[in-house]
Parts: C-alpha cells; sequence; structure tokens
C-alpha cells in the first residue's frame, strides 16, 4: 500500500500549545471568525473563494456557535486539537487522514470523534469503531499525551477546490462527558476542517507487461493484456482487438473483453484482460495485434491504443 | 492497530521488567514525537498503510514492533516520558 506524499500542501502547521510555551502561540485568530481565514490566505498562494468551496453563512454560524473565546475558563483542563491543517486529496481518490490531539490537565477516556457536517467529501471509519473514530493507541487521552484520530474520506470527481467536513469530539473526563476541545485559543465543540483538493492531472492507465505471449499453431491459448491505473479510478474498462493481424479471436463477453477482477481500475492497481487466440489454422511466426483499451473516468471517456506481441510456434 | 494493541498487552509484563532502557525511551519518543507530527502531514491508502508506515519507521529506527509496544505501554503510565514526546513534536514540528 503506498503513502501519499504532501501533495499542494505547503502551510505551516499551527502548533496550539497553553500559556507555558508562547513561541508557538497561534496566528492570533481569537475572534471566533473564520478559523480557516490564515488557511486560506496561505494555500498555495492560490485564492480562495468561500463560495466555491462550499462555505456558507450556515458554516460560520455554526462555528461561532459554542464557542468561547475566554480560555481561562478551562474547566480543570483541555483537549487540544494540535493543528487543524491536513493534507491536500486528489480529486477522485479515496484516502485516510489523520488529526493529532493533545490532552492538558486531564486525562480524556471514551474517545470519539464523528463527522457531522461534510460538504464534497464521503466521511467514513475505521472497521473496529463503525460509527465513529477514536484514538489510534486506545481510546484514551492521558494527560500530556499525543495520540491521532483517522478518518476516511471519499473525494468525487467534480470536489472544488476545497471540501469541508466539520468534527464533534466527545470524551469523558472523571465519568463527566465533555465536548469542548480547543483550536489554537479558541475553545469550540465544532472543528471545521478545510481540505485541500487538488485534480489529478496526469495519464489515467497504462499498458503494462508488453513481453510476447506465445501459442502453439494448431491449438489455442488465452492472452493476456495488461493495465496498470493511475487515476484514483476509471470505469467501465473495455477492451476490443482493433487489428487481429490475421488470427482468430475469440472474446469472454461477445465482442470486447474487460478485466478479470472487475471493469473498474483504481490507482496503483494492476489487472489484466484475455483474450482467447484460436491459433488452429495459424501459421507459425510473430503476429502483433492492436488493442484498443476504453473507460469512463466521471463520466468523461478516455481511450488508449496499444499492441500485444504473440508468437505462434510450431508444435 | 490491533497487532500493536495486542502487544501492548504482552508489553506491560516487559514493562514491569524494564525491557528498555532510558536510551531506547529517549530514542522512541523522538520517534513518537516525530510520527504524530507526520502522520497529519500524509494521507494514507488505507488503515494498514498507517500501521505500516509506523512500522517501518520503528525497525529503520533499530526497534521492533514489541520494543514499541513496550514503549506504548510504559508511555501511558509516564509523565515525563510524555513529555519528552511532546517537546520532539514541537522541535520537530516548528
Amino acid at each position: 500500500m503506498k503513502v501519499r506524499g504532501l501533495g499542494a500542501w505547503i502551510l505551516v502547521m499551527l502548533l496550539v500549545v497553553g500559556a507555558a510555551t508562547p513561541a508557538w502561540a497561534d496566528d492570533g485568530d481569537e475572534d471566533g471568525a473564520d478559523e480557516v481565514s490564515v488557511l486560506d490566505a496561505r494555500d498555495d498562494g492560490a485564492d480562495v473563494d468561500h463560495e466555491e468551496d462550499g462555505r456558507d453563512e450556515d458554516d460560520d454560524r455554526d462555528d461561532r456557535d459554542d464557542d468561547d473565546d475566554d480560555d481561562r475558563d478551562d474547566r480543570g483542563g483541555r483537549v487540544i486539537l494540535v493543528s487543524d491543517k491536513v493534507p491536500a486529496v486528489t480529486a477522485g481518490d479515496t484516502v485516510w487522514i489523520s488529526l493529532t490531539w493533545r490532552a492538558d490537565g486531564l486525562d480524556a477516556t471514551d474517545f470519539r470523534v464523528v463527522a457531522t457536517k461534510t460538504k464534497g467529501v464521503d466521511v467514513s471509519y475505521p472497521a473496529n469503531t463503525g460509527s465513529y473514530t477514536s484514538l489510534w493507541a486506545d481510546d484514551t487521552l492521558s494527560d500530556g499525551e499525543l495520540d491521532f484520530t483517522a478518518l476516511r474520506l471519499d473525494v468525487p470527481y467534480d470536489a472544488k477546490r476545497a471540501v469541508r467536513i466539520q468534527l464533534e469530539v466527545s470524551y469523558k473526563v472523571n465519568g463527566q462527558d465533555r465536548a469542548d476541545v480547543y483550536v489554537g485559543k479558541r475553545r469550540t465543540k465544532r472543528v471545521t476542517l478545510r481540505i485541500p483538493v487538488q485534480a489529478y492531472t496526469g495519464a489515467d492507465v497504462a499498458q503494462v507487461n508488453l513481453d510476447p505471449q506465445t501459442v502453439v499453431a494448431g491449438s489455442g491459448a488465452w492472452i493476456d493484456i495488461a493495465y496498470t491505473g493511475y487515476a484514483p479510478r476509471v470505469d467501465g474498462f473495455q477492451v476490443v482487438v482493433t487489428d487481429a493481424a490475421g488470427l482468430v479471436l475469440e472474446y469472454p463477453q461477445g465482442n470486447y473483453t474487460s478485466l478479470v477482477h472487475d471493469a473498474v481500475l483504481e490507482d496503483g492497481e494492476t489487472d489484466v484482460a484475455r483474450v482467447y487466440v484460436d491459433a488452429s489454422g495459424a501459421t507459425p511466426g510473430d503476429y502483433t495485434l492492436s488493442v484498443e483499451a476504453s473507460w469512463s473516468k466521471a463520466g468523461t471517456p478516455g481511450s488508449l491504443a496499444g499492441t500485444v506481441a504473440v508468437t505462434v510456434v510450431a508444435p | 492497530m490491533r497487532s500493536v494493541a495486542t502487544a501492548v498487552v504482552f508489553a506491560v509484563v516487559l514493562a514491569a521488567c524494564g525491557g528498555l532502557g532510558a536510551a531506547d525511551r529517549e530514542a522512541l519518543a523522538r520517534l513518537e514525537g516525530r510520527w504524530m507530527c507526520d502522520v497529519q502531514r500524509f494521507t494514507f491508502e488505507d488503515v494498514g498503510a498507517i500501521e505500516s508506515e509506523l512500522e517501518a519507521r520503528v525497525v529503520a529506527a533499530g526497534y521492533a514492533v514489541s520494543d514499541y509496544a513496550e514503549f506504548k505501554a510504559i508511555l501511558a503510565e509516564t509523565p515525563d516520558l510524555r513529555e519528552q514526546v511532546r517537546k520532539a513534536y514541537e522541535e520537530y514540528c516548528a
């Protein structure tokens, strides 16, 4: 399984610490207004249009609700989201992101994070927790401990420049339910994450493993046409032989063939399409078949022309 | 996550026997602090990829997964060690 790099993410991580470490003070966003304003200003240098990435007045109101800028009343400890910056995701992709938390002055048990509002993205959780996510090590964030939670994001191909999710955290302190967390100096019951989205711009698919395949004259054999996906996902994958070079061919599905596992090819996945070569009447020699693969990516058709080398050998 | 969690159960016993020395704990605290920073900077294909990345870091640092599990068990009981992790995080995530 591959690990992705930072992509377009270049933001400075806001490290939230209490008063003990003023050198790591936040950006001074203390008025409860748009908590992502710093993110926007630094996001790859690109202009950010809140309307374009789906933010509306409801988001602003929700973020201000339950916010408390008075950090003097921390009710005997804090749970802190050490940074609300997340890496960019690729449109059409499915990825896991993580958020790191710290407890100061308390032990938080039964720690849970739920996405309560999503715009432009689907959120899901680890299989062992199902309807929420919790900390990686266990469900307890001890005083001074750092740990992270992971969420799965399904980002559609038509995602705009950024997608937003709103998270709610719940935990217990000495058996008492709490839901407040600190982001910077602001105490809140809702955390809004702005997740930058980058468009996929490379090749969708490549034909791979181009070594010649052998068929014995007078008999027949299946030949493999292998493809690797590079785009996050393509659907409806089909392959046809556009020039059989004089060989007799048969498809498993009428007049085309598809991939063995399914008609979907995802990034990093290699699958094969198969065609049966009937060499019962073929003369030994080298043959080059022309093939064409076709697919759909978010409703947009794509295709790739290629060749397959077949060697018919004498029995 | 489950493999590490399982190892933690056994590591509790090992922790009582003091399997990791002070230098090991310091090294793993540095690893942990950096990991807590990096895990949020990357996307992962799936949960297994997160586990694999962590395990690769542990091995690259010269430790076994069981050592890390023991460290995590000790971490839960040792505020000073958690403070070391926090300092390592702050130094790395500047």
